[in-house]
């Protein structure tokens, strides 16, 4: 198991937004977690990458324990993810983003940095050239110096998913990255998404467009109020009625 | 949003500067530094000199404000101190050794804050077992302050002590050991270091700046990782609350610092052509185009500190850590899911500005001619003129700062010189105008050039020159 949790709960005062929740994500695989609004997906997604403390229960990324750990220390574990309301580094160009991605796995101090030593020309060498692969992949090469807050809201998406990439992560989760995309550009981000499970990457995620979902994921979790109410193939979890009923109201039933 | 979207793309495409041509340009600017700094004694007076070696000063400590707040967002309201600590401890090692009955308390003290700093940098303990290793410190300062008792049997209970607390407490036995035997270490070899600095009539200056960046990293450090954890509003009130504390101990500790009704004088300057080679002296002079007094000796070793600290902070902020600390300011949760940990660069780059500013604080206690230090130059006043300098040069300019200390210094001496005239309008006398005038430009400035003099005035220009050219295009289509 790549990602796992076990009974994990987070309650926000008297409100439990996850409660008891159980999953778990295999090494290679696409999962989506899906569910009505306020079923604490992306409440789920933050505590999986350590922003936000768990009140209880378990996570555990490759069988270690991370309930305890910063978000740091999870993306140190190989876990990167995306932001629902794109959170990119506005001060910077599109490339510094993506280099920015590479700090998971370099080295360099900064005394290393201020004195200029030959370790940092070189990482720096490494992590211009991971930069500049990551962005010919989602296509934004010929963007690199711009400043990122000058991309469209699309590009700044897939910006957002090569700055993840950069950091050569093992699982990557992306929360709802089709919502406020074309009918064009999701279907772009689909087939992206496809080429990025092709690399091996597990990917962990979280979305609103059932057609979307149910196209790219291999497994589904459905989220209802917190708990979680199915799992299952995307061809399963289209005839549950458990989730129809709690998509469509209890009158449904 | 599409459409939208592509259109700003191609509005902004004057803005980035494709990186190999930047490379170069980026040599420019230092290029023609040195050669400003080189020449500069030949085409101004005394006074000017003066003038200029004080906006170095304020450059130096500008250039770490910026990186601090510039770069990686976080304000610091108190940053006065820090100047304050690294010119008072060189004043004191220099010019007014401790007193006898003194040298041991403040030894033990200086101890038990490098203890502490060192507990909380190896174990990164918080809560209660921060505040308990803080109280054990303490007591085994206490303990070593005691004169019945050999140092060694002190040394040996603070590393037994620490070690035991350390296994009870789960934070790692042998670091806890460390620290207790550091704050040994250190009581001892500072009591050494105080008697014989007082014993010769003064440390070197040189000791001086060492012995100042030691405690200011020291302070920073302990202040840094407590306070960073707040934000915005609440971390500038706690960073304004450490800086008038350290304000009130300089005006009242008066056994050490002098107080505030006398403050500490006849600090002697720093030689600074006794301590480079001779072709370097020659070179100097050459540039200066006549012997160099004492004055003009200074003002290259400030310079030199100005350039180095420009080098550097131009360094970090085009390096990994560089980035690290712009990608806090702009997001602390996507720079720590990427990896970044956020507190560890954010204590990091408050250290590197507290250092930069202590290093400031050095210089300013030796300057050529003057020798004298008073708490007021370290007030909240001071700490808020940081601010403006960093301000108007441009938050995230590393060459801003210097235009902004320079406009800031420059405007200072002006407003003296005009409230020598004794300005009266209408019955109103113009005294102490500073505060007024820079809350004036701190406003205009927020609100007519947002990015500060240098980028604005760039901006400026370039939106000049489209503007001819679309005229000009204009005009030849017409």
């Amino acid at each position: 198991m790549l990602v796992e949790t076990k009974a994990l709960t987070r309650r926000f005062g008297g409100l439990v937004a996850v409660d008891q929740v159980d999953f778990q994500v295999r090494r290679g695989q696409t999962k989506a977690l899906i569910g009505p609004n306020g079923a604490g997906k992306t409440t789920l997604l933050n505590l999986v990458s350590g922003l936000l403390p768990a009140s209880s229960g378990d996570i555990l990324i490759r069988g270690r324990s991370v309930v305890s750990c910063g978000p740091h220390e999870i993306a140190a574990l190989g876990l990167a993810r995306t932001f629902q309301n794109v959170q990119l580094f506005e001060n910077m160009t599109v490339k510094e983003n993506v280099m920015v991605g590479c700090h998971a796995w370099s080295k360099q101090g900064i005394a290393s940095g201020a004195l200029r030593w030959i370790g940092h020309w070189r990482e720096e060498k490494l992590i211009e050239q991971e930069a500049e692969r990551q962005l010919e992949f989602v296509g934004l090469s010929d963007l690199a110096d711009f400043p990122a807050h000058s991309l469209p809201f699309g590009k700044q998406r897939m910006l957002e998913i090569a700055r993840a990439l950069a950091s050569r992560p093992q699982v990557l989760l992306l929360d709802e990255p089709a919502s406020g995309l074309s009918t064009r550009e999701t279907s772009e981000l689909a087939e992206l998404l496809r080429q990025i499970s092709v690399r091996g990457i597990t990917i962990l995620l979280v979305d609103h467009d059932m057609q979307f979902v149910m196209d790219i994921s291999d497994e589904v979790v459905v989220l209802d109020q917190g708990r979680k109410i199915a799992e299952g193939t995307p061809a399963e979890i289209q005839v549950n009625p458990r989730v129809i009923a709690a998509y469509l109201g209890a009158e449904a039933k | 949003m599409d459409g939208s979207g592509s259109k700003r793309i191609r509005g902004g495409q004057a803005a980035p500067v494709r990186l190999r041509n930047a490379q170069v340009l980026n040599l420019l600017p230092f290029l023609f530094f040195l050669v400003c700094y080189a020449f500069a004694p030949r085409v101004v007076n005394e006074a000017q000199l003066t003038t200029i070696i004080y906006i170095g000063i304020y450059v130096l400590l500008a250039v770490g404000l910026n990186l601090l707040m510039g770069y990686a967002g976080q304000i610091s309201l108190g940053h006065a101190a820090f100047f304050g600590i690294g010119a008072y401890t060189s004043g004191i090692l220099t010019a007014k050794p401790i007193a006898n009955e003194v040298i041991p308390g403040v030894s033990v003290g200086f101890a038990v804050l490098s203890a502490v700093a060192l507990f909380l940098l190896l174990t990164r303990v918080s809560g209660w077992k921060l505040g308990v290793g803080i109280v054990l410190l303490v007591l085994l300062g206490w303990l070593h302050n005691l004169s019945s008792i050999a140092p060694a049997i002190c040394a040996a209970c603070a590393v037994v002590v620490m070690g035991v607390f350390g296994l009870v407490a789960k934070v790692g036995w042998s670091r806890a050991c460390v620290s207790g035997a550091v704050l040994a270490i250190l009581a001892n070899v500072s009591k050494w270091f105080l008697r014989n600095t007082l014993e010769r009539g003064g440390a070197s200056p040189w000791t001086g700046l060492l012995v100042g960046i030691f405690l200011t990293a020291v302070i920073s450090y302990l202040i840094g990782s407590q306070v960073l954890r707040l934000r915005g509003h609440y971390l500038a009130m706690a960073t304004l609350a450490f800086g008038v504390i350290v304000e009130i101990v300089f005006r009242q500790w008066t056994a050490v610092t002098g107080g505030s009704s006398d403050g500490i004088f006849n600090i002697p300057p720093i030689q600074f052509f006794s301590c480079i080679p001779g072709f370097m002296r020659r070179f100097y002079e050459m540039a200066a185009g006549k012997t160099v007094d004492l004055r003009t000796q200074y003002y290259y070793l400030v310079w030199a500190f100005v350039f180095i600290a420009i080098v550097l902070a131009v360094n970090i902020v085009r390096s990994r850590v560089g980035r690290a600390f712009r990608a806090v300011h702009s997001s602390e949760q996507a720079a720590a899911s990427l990896g970044v940990d956020t507190a560890r660069y954010k204590v990091q780059v408050f250290v590197l500005s507290a250092c930069m500013a202590s290093v400031a604080g050095t210089l300013h206690a030796h300057n050529a001619g003057i020798g004298y230090i008073h708490p007021s130059e370290f007030g909240f006043m001071v700490s808020v003129e940081l601010v403006v300098m960093v301000v108007l040069g441009g938050m995230a300019s590393v060459w801003g700062s210097l235009f902004g200390a320079a406009a800031i210094q420059t405007l200072k001496d002006t407003l003296l010189d005009l409230e020598k005239t004794n300005p009266e309008f209408w019955g109103l006398k113009l005294q102490g105008l500073d505060p007024i005038v820079f809350g004036a430009v701190l406003i205009v400035v927020m609100i007519v050039l947002p990015q500060g003099l240098v980028r604005g005035f760039s901006d400026g220009l370039s939106a000049l020159w489209r503007g001819a050219g679309r005229i000009k295009k204009q005009q030849g289509v017409g």
